[in-house]
């Protein structure tokens, strides 16, 4: 708490610790020790998926939170989920076991285990994309288009937002996986895998978020 | 320089509040009882933050005049007082939340008795439809019931801005005009709604305003006190012709307001 | 650079070469610093001719103009401003404004340069996404300003876009430029989300040794409790955006109810409500103004502590307001919706939170006054800036006082009331601490100073000026100008109140107070080519880490030995120290280099 009466020894300002804080710096560094010797790129690259996916939350929740406003506007028709969302969902799903898998690997699993699994997840994930798709085909098949429904607007705009953050995840995951073809890893590698596995889990998180809105407000 | 620096700061801060107190610049005679209400809310507020912003240029300008003159003396090494920062937290916290719970009962009457089902039934009711760029009032006519309107009936070109249904009995009286017309001293509610796009009406004399949404229905209650004709000016932006759409509430007396009735039941169709 | 006491060595990368990777496409975050302030200040010249245009059309309604008529042919027909004219600059005036001047500079600009090199790092977290921000922030002003150039016509529903008006494409009522506007703003979004990213994860990560949360400079407080504000922001508007667009272009209906009429016709939506859209733009809305004001608090505290010679008051307070600010900020939405139809019951909470939310921006205001209270000031050009921050920060603000409450803003909202409220706290108080920041950091960005008579020209008549201007709205306000009026002759009460006298001081008031802008511009580009050589790391003797780099700082900042931090950031004025400053990374205090 800042005091009343002044510092009455020059010493004790001087003192590492003194001017605002308690002499003992709880970490060695600052902060996360950025490019020195103390610092950690993967924490860093972790921080960074964290912080852009409270972003993505934001957003995201904006576009419920729309949808429950407007289902209370009235004329909205309740759309039933195609079938396809229930192969795509468990496409998602399993992508992410594999990238865990293929994750696991690092800190002294096999590299080959570490290429096959990263690849499975990539196929996965692109199943998962076609399967959406297939989805709306069903919806379109069924008459349920993005301007006439209310429910079916909200239905395509979530989905496709979704997907398009998968997108952008499956083109981080073809990167990564066509880098440890490689049998020398590069500086970064594990820093890489792990802060994309935190975005991936979090593509199925906000999946089945998602999907139990669009069920039980759709 | 410190000097002049603090001069020019009261003198702003002097030619800032000034105006308030004795200039021309005024709101209109308030013509209702809320409309004074809410002045006596202004008043006290321009009375508060008129203090604390002039103690606030103050002081400011006497920093700068004090400290800013060259002197011997070094700046002193105290980097914060606990016990003023409780002090003008607390006064800043309880001017500004005490403020507007002082404003909360003339809020509550305006905006949340009215519609409540138990409010008595105000002694006439108009509805003022707005639409790019005019504002059109629908009086519910001899048998006091207003007929069920569609949009899909509106033809301006025949009078009928509002779209009643003029076949059914309670539509074939409504009367739409160009002018609202109230009688002084009474009650009147306002159904305010929207063709198009948002307006908002305002009349600076009642010191209320609403947003006419489409798709809603806003409701406000006046009881003028004053027999004049006043201005509704659209406050909210509406399209190009924001700026000319306007109206006149004519406050009238009770017999004035029969006369303009009948009269105005001549032009229906 | 002074000699550091204790340092830790990092590995140097290479500054970059060729005029390309060194000036355009660099990510060096000091190059992307300046090339956000240069945006910034390309946007503000834009911006502000349009406004001086705004003011032309209210201050001379009845005058025909010849250069106008030559200038836009299209827009003033026989030398009188349209009002499609007149409000799609009231539009434009606002979006670029507030997104490409207020968003970018005080936090991307000044930030990117000096927020790295103050927690004593060798650049941003993720550098090339730093340059793509950029790049990205800058191809959305180009958008915007296409925006006003399509075939039909520049948006004209304000920089708020309310729907029904904004979300139907129908050419007789609105410009279609509106697509372009909303492209524009979405991509403005994204580039500030990855900006926000970029600022959190580096002030997080990357502080050198010693520099402990609570020894952070208050600039860097304040560009971190931006990007927090913006991250958690800047989403909700760019869904809003979409959801905007998709009414437009795609048949759904978001914001549009049933049974409109327009133009005689019956539109084909149902279903919607054009308060949600308020209630999403207003829940990015109000956060974005302490976007614009952060940054700001943080320069002034930053500045006033320097010129003052004192720690600042209760640093622990201000850093709690800046949070109590970003958490409570995102709170008080509604009070930009009393009278749209929304519940009054909400209306009230809204309220109290509103009222709330003033108390830790009277907090800071007291430490301001309070850091110079006992100080031995120094009134140098920054310093007169920094100052007349306080001043217009506390003229503006009071008059939230009286929008906050909803039985008053039944009569002030959409009057010059609020028009005067936010452009001094926006438009001025911003712009003062820019200024002071700039003036500030100018001799350490290019090793030149800036003039000083031109520097206290620029302040002197802005200062004034601007209380000419913005002083007068308040009384437009009184007696219940609307705003967005594009001329007064429609309405009998405004001439009759005095309205036409008061546009036209205020029109000349602005015309002069731009002019005197030009002096900052002309000060500007001078100094930096032909200004007084300023070769010392330290010029203003402050304690920061950016005065112990180089002047100006090498590519790396402190060519690969990062200072280690041994005490608070305002340590001036210490009894019994030799000089009246200590430096945040020295150890030795007896030694002569500036301790």
């Amino acid at each position: 708490m800042p005091t009343l009466t002044p510092p009455t020894r020059l010493e004790e300002r001087l003192r590492p610790g003194g001017g605002g804080r308690p002499p003992q710096d709880p970490v060695p560094f600052g902060g996360g020790g950025g490019r020195g010797p103390e610092g950690d790129p993967a924490e860093t690259w972790k921080l960074a998926v964290w912080v852009g996916l409270a972003g993505i939350v934001m957003f995201f929740s904006a576009i419920v939170s729309a949808m429950i406003v407007r289902r209370g506007g009235g004329n909205w028709h309740t759309v039933d989920m195609p079938q396809a969302l229930w192969v795509s969902t468990l496409l998602l799903l399993s992508s992410s076991a594999a990238y865990e898998v293929a994750r696991r690997q690092l800190g002294g699993g096999s590299l080959e285990r570490l290429r096959r699994w990263l690849a499975i997840s990539l196929a996965l994930g692109l199943g998962f994309l076609v399967a959406q798709a297939m989805g709306w085909s069903q919806l379109i098949h069924r008459g349920v288009f993005v301007g006439e429904s209310a429910s079916g607007s909200f239905f395509y705009i979530l989905t496709a937002a979704h997907g398009l953050h998968v997108t952008g995840g499956l083109i981080t995951l073809a990167y990564v996986t066509w880098r440890a073809r490689s049998p020398r890893p590069w500086p970064t590698r594990s820093a890489a895998i792990d802060a994309a596995g935190v975005y991936w889990h979090f593509m199925d998180a906000l999946w089945l978020a998602l999907l139990l809105v669009l069920v039980v407000y759709g | 320089m410190g000097v002049l620096v603090a001069l020019l700061i009261w003198a702003l801060a002097v030619a800032l509040a000034a105006p308030f107190v004795w200039g021309p610049w005024q709101p209109p005679a308030a013509i209702t009882e809320i409309a004074r209400q809410i002045d006596e809310q202004l008043q006290l507020t321009f009375l508060l933050t008129g203090i604390i912003f002039l103690v606030a240029q103050f002081a400011l300008g006497y920093a700068v005049l004090r400290f800013g003159r060259k002197g011997p003396e070094p700046a002193s090494a105290t980097e914060g007082n606990d016990r003023w920062e409780v002090l003008w937290t607390s006064a800043a916290a309880v001017i500004f939340v005490g403020l507007t719970l002082l404003g909360y009962s003339v809020w509550a009457e305006i905006r949340f008795d009215q519609g409540r089902a138990d409010s008595p039934a105000p002694d006439l009711t108009v509805e003022v439809v707005a639409q790019q760029f005019v504002w059109n009032f629908r009086y519910a006519g001899a048998d006091g019931r207003f007929g069920p309107a569609q949009p899909e009936l509106i033809d301006d070109s025949i009078g009928n801005a509002v779209g009643v249904d003029r076949d059914h009995a309670d539509g074939a009286d409504d009367l739409i005009t160009a002018r609202l017309a109230v009688p002084v001293n009474q009650e009147t509610e306002l159904l305010l709604k929207s063709k198009d796009v948002l307006h908002n009406f305002f009349v600076p004399e009642l010191r209320v305003k609403l947003d006419t949404v489409p798709g809603l229905t806003g409701r406000l209650r006046i009881r003028p006190e004053t027999v004049g004709t006043y201005e509704i000016a659209c406050s909210e932006l509406c399209g190009l012709g924001h700026y000319k759409m306007r109206a006149y509430l004519d406050v009238m007396s009770e017999s004035d307001y029969e006369s303009w009735l009948e009269e105005q039941a001549q032009y229906l169709y | 650079m002074s000699e550091i006491a204790e340092i830790v060595e990092i590995d140097r990368h290479p500054a970059p070469t060729g005029f390309l990777r060194r000036w355009i496409f660099s990510t060096d975050h000091k190059v992307i610093g300046v090339q956000y302030i240069l945006l910034a200040l390309l946007a503000a010249l834009v911006g502000m001719t349009m406004s001086l245009l705004m003011r032309v059309r209210l201050g001379s309604p009845d005058a025909s103009m010849g250069w106008l008529e030559t200038l836009f042919p299209e827009g003033a027909p026989g030398g009188v401003m349209t009002p499609e004219f007149y409000l799609a600059l009231v539009t434009m005036h606002g979006s670029i404004m507030v997104f490409m001047v207020l968003t970018t500079a005080p936090q991307s600009g000044f930030g990117n340069y000096f927020l790295p090199i103050q927690i004593g790092t060798d650049d941003m977290a993720f550098p090339r996404l730093n340059m793509l921000s950029f790049w990205l922030t800058a191809l959305a002003f180009l958008v915007m300003v296409g925006a006003v150039f399509v075939e039909g016509g520049a948006p004209i529903s304000g920089w708020t876009a309310y729907p029904p008006l904004s979300a139907l494409n129908v050419a007789a009522i609105n410009g279609t430029g509106q697509d372009w506007w909303i492209v524009s703003i979405a991509i403005f979004c994204i580039a500030s989300l990855l900006g926000a990213l970029n600022f959190i994860t580096t002030t997080l990560a990357m502080r050198t040794k010693g520099m402990t949360l609570m020894r952070m400079p208050l600039t860097v407080w304040g560009w971190l409790s931006t990007a927090v504000i913006g991250l958690l922001a800047f989403g909700v508007l760019l869904a809003a955006g979409i959801l905007l667009l998709m009414d437009r272009q795609l048949g759904t209906s978001f914001f549009l109810p049933a049974g409109l009429v327009i133009n005689d016709q019956l539109q084909d939506r149902a279903g919607g409500s054009p308060i949600l859209w308020q209630h999403l733009f207003w829940f990015f809305g109000h956060p974005e103004v302490y976007i614009a004001i952060l940054p700001g608090m943080g320069i002034v505290s930053h500045i006033l502590a320097n010129f003052s010679r004192r720690r600042v008051f209760g640093y622990r307070a201000m850093v709690y307001a800046m949070g109590a600010i970003v958490v409570v900020g995102f709170l008080v939405w509604g009070h930009h919706m009393f009278v749209s139809g929304m519940s009054p019951y909400s209306a009230f909470v809204f309220s109290v939170l509103t009222m709330v939310v003033g108390v830790p921006s009277a907090i800071k205001t007291f430490n301001w006054i309070g850091t110079m209270w006992g100080g031995r000031l120094r009134l140098e050009v920054p310093m007169l800036w920094a100052i007349g921050f306080v001043s217009v920060f506390v003229s503006g603000g009071i008059t939230g006082i009286f929008l906050g409450q909803p039985s008053l803003d039944m009569f002030l909202h959409d009057t010059y009331f609020v028009v005067a409220h936010f452009h001094l706290i926006m438009g001025v108080a911003a712009v003062f601490a820019m200024f002071a920041g700039l003036t500030y950091w100018f001799p350490k960005m290019f090793g030149r100073a800036m003039n000083p008579v031109l520097g206290h020209l620029h302040f002197w008549g802005t200062f004034v000026g601007v209380y000419a201007i913005f002083g007068p709205m308040h009384f437009l306000g009184m007696f219940g100008h609307p705003r967005r009026y594009a001329e007064i002759s429609g309405v009998d009460y405004l001439s009759a109140n005095g309205a036409e006298q008061l546009h036209s001081f205020i029109t000349v008031a602005a015309a002069l107070t731009f002019v005197l802008q030009l002096v900052f511009f002309v000060n500007l580009i001078w100094s930096r080519f032909a200004g007084r050589r300023v070769s010392e790391a330290n010029p203003w003797e402050a304690t920061t880490l950016e005065w112990v780099t180089q002047t100006p700082p090498p590519h790396d900042n402190f060519s690969g030995r990062l200072p280690v931090v041994q005490r608070g950031p305002y340590e001036y004025s210490l009894p019994g120290a030799p000089r009246d400053f200590l430096m945040q990374c020295n150890a030795d205090p007896s030694s002569e280099e500036g301790a």
